[in-house]
């Protein structure tokens, strides 16, 4: 219970900060804020399958960028209000990830991770070459958003509500029975059929409630970035998502929301200081890496754990430097040995 | 019940099974025994719907359905489990949850349906490492949960390929006891050993497989009272 409290605590903690922010941050790191949420939202949506399933998907900035594209061509290009481009873009993202989904579910390890690049890099063709829809390299600008998300912290707000809620309802898909289903299929995808599961539909289901959420993503990166571009969908974008969600810890969750913010905020921040801000990057990843191999997050859940056992330890050699108390003494009578006492911190 | 006739399974050009024909009668337990590379686990598998195998050539019925083409999942959902060799738990999975994942409800309300608080009444380890990951049990704990994890899913037929292998003799006669007890639970099932002592105690009838033939089937009693048969096809002699 006591665990289940502290965690409550924690995410309440979290929350506030995150509602701090826009009080104590200047406009451009609110808006860093925003975008730092919106990836952390794609990544999310990368590690159901990444750490939940056990399937790593590269083509994900795809399916987030067509939901964007959607937004942009339904709101920039043809006046279509709010109401209308974002369902449209979301579901436009759901079409495209059971597209995706049908062809990629059949297989797993490498060639999962092949025909997902493909897929990919399918979108940043069309991207580029469906030039009278996506306007080709020059993109899609003048996406407007509603009158109430205009200001950066507005918008913020708003995204922080929607990472929140769209975090709870991963955090609860994952906890389910159907989720217990994908992390069987992670561990032992050739048991699965035995006690009775239909894996590939489950992959499939696994994949399109990602690309659902990628696509929400997306839609919010429309209104965020108000211009969309091939950059958008290109493979790095999809394999900064994985990244993502290796350093700030697969399996996690909200691991991925540690590790969009440890890439942008190093790329935004060092970037100002340096032009070699890529080798700062590069240096993390390393560190990250060596010393925190499972994730940022269950690297800073140890380095918790092992600050507090070195406190305790701390106190045990505290307690041995005061002098020995034995309240008893003084009415020992004379000439028999004391028992030294000895508290020691429990 | 679960009828097999002139059953012909193939890897690739390999002629594996010759024409197997079988019955396991509703509540019986049948052992096949046969040494290594017979095709014990080939017959499994062929029950099981993996592939490879291909089946080229016979039938396998179960309770009226036929179970050749079908895909694992829809066998397994007929009320065949299977015990695999090397037990196969979920590592990273804790042992509740192994058990969980397998759950399937009963098909009749003829026995009592299987829960996880009845697995651990049969298995009290299993209860004291219920939030273990399962990679942390020792062979004999991975062995009781890979048990209980096929009667999770309430099956009326057990297949058990080489359940012994791997156990120190101690854990063999533990997990005789444990299959005795399930057996007296009106579970069919289908062992398939090397294990010569354990097959006996537990089954009704017994089948000799010998390079994917079955060469013989008849009593535990009446193979035992023919010591030829043991020594030319299990390599056992008196």
């Amino acid at each position: 219970m006591s665990i289940r409290w502290r965690k409550r605590a924690g995410i309440a903690l979290a929350l506030l900060a995150g509602a701090a922010i826009p009080y104590v941050a200047p406009p451009v790191y609110v808006n860093l804020a925003s975008e730092i949420l919106i990836f952390g939202l794609l990544a999310m949506s990368i590690d159901l399958l990444l750490g939940y399933t056990g399937l790593v998907p590269l083509g994900h900035a795809a399916i987030f960028g067509v939901a964007a594209y959607v937004v942009a061509y339904l709101n920039a290009r043809m006046g279509l209000s709010h109401t209308v481009a974002i369902p449209a873009g979301i579901l436009g993202a759901l079409i495209v990830s059971g597209v995706f989904g049908l062809l990629a579910v059949r297989t797993a390890g490498l060639y999962f991770m092949l025909i997902t690049l493909a897929e990919g890099m399918l979108v940043w063709g069309l991207a580029y070459r469906w030039t009278s829809v996506t306007g080709s390299e020059n993109g899609i600008g003048g996406i407007t958003r509603p009158e109430f998300l205009i200001l950066p912290w507005q918008f913020y707000y708003a995204v922080l509500v929607l990472f929140a809620v769209c975090a709870w309802m991963l955090h609860r898909i994952a906890h389910s029975p159907f989720g217990l289903t994908l992390r069987g299929i992670r561990d032992n995808e050739a048991r699965m059929p035995m006690l009775g599961y239909n894996v590939t539909l489950h992959k499939f289901l696994a994949f399109l409630i990602s690309g659902g959420f990628a696509g929400i993503a997306g839609a919010a990166y429309a209104l965020y970035n108000r211009f969309v571009s091939p950059a958008t969908v290109e493979f790095a974008r999809s394999a900064e998502g994985v990244l993502m969600v290796i350093l700030g810890g697969s399996g996690t969750l909200i691991g991925a929301l540690l590790g969009s913010g440890l890439i942008l905020l190093t790329r935004n921040v060092i970037s100002l200081y340096t032009d070699r801000w890529l080798i700062v990057m590069g240096t993390l990843f390393v560190l990250v890496i060596l010393f925190m191999p499972d994730g940022l997050l269950r690297g800073l859940e140890r380095g918790v754990h092992r600050l507090r056992v070195a406190v305790s330890h701390l106190r045990f050699l505290g307690s041995l430097l005061r002098p020995i108390r034995s309240p008893t003494t003084a009415k020992e009578p004379a000439g028999e040995v004391p028992v030294p006492t000895r508290h020691e911190t429990p | 019940m679960l009828e097999i006739e002139d059953l012909h399974s193939y890897y690739g050009l390999s002629h594996i099974l010759q024409g197997i024909s079988m019955v396991v009668p509703p509540g019986r337990v049948i052992a096949l025994l046969g040494r290594n590379g017979m095709g014990k686990t080939t017959l499994v598998r062929s029950i099981m719907g993996l592939r490879p195998p291909e089946i080229r050539q016979g039938r396998i019925r179960y309770n009226g359905h036929d179970l050749v083409g079908r895909p694992p999942h829809e066998i397994s959902r007929l009320g065949i489990s299977l015990i695999p060799q090397g037990r196969r738990v979920f590592p990273s999975l804790t042992v509740e949850e192994n058990l969980r994942i397998a759950w399937r409800p009963p098909r009749d309300g003829q026995r009592e349906a299987w829960t996880v608080e009845r697995v651990y009444e049969l298995f009290p380890r299993l209860a004291e490492r219920r939030s273990q990951r399962a990679k942390t049990l020792s062979g004999g704990e991975q062995q009781m949960l890979a048990i209980g994890r096929a009667l999770m899913g309430n099956p009326d037929l057990l297949l058990l390929d080489e359940p012994s292998e791997g156990l120190a003799p101690l854990l063999v006669q533990l997990l005789r006891d444990q299959l005795l007890a399930l057996k007296g639970t009106g579970l069919a099932m289908l062992l398939v050993e090397q294990n010569v002592g354990l097959a006996m105690a537990l089954a009704d009838e017994v089948y000799l497989l010998e390079k994917g033939m079955i060469v013989y089937h008849g009593t535990p009693s009446d193979l035992q009272s023919r010591p030829e048969l043991m020594g030319r096809y299990l390599g056992l002699s008196k």
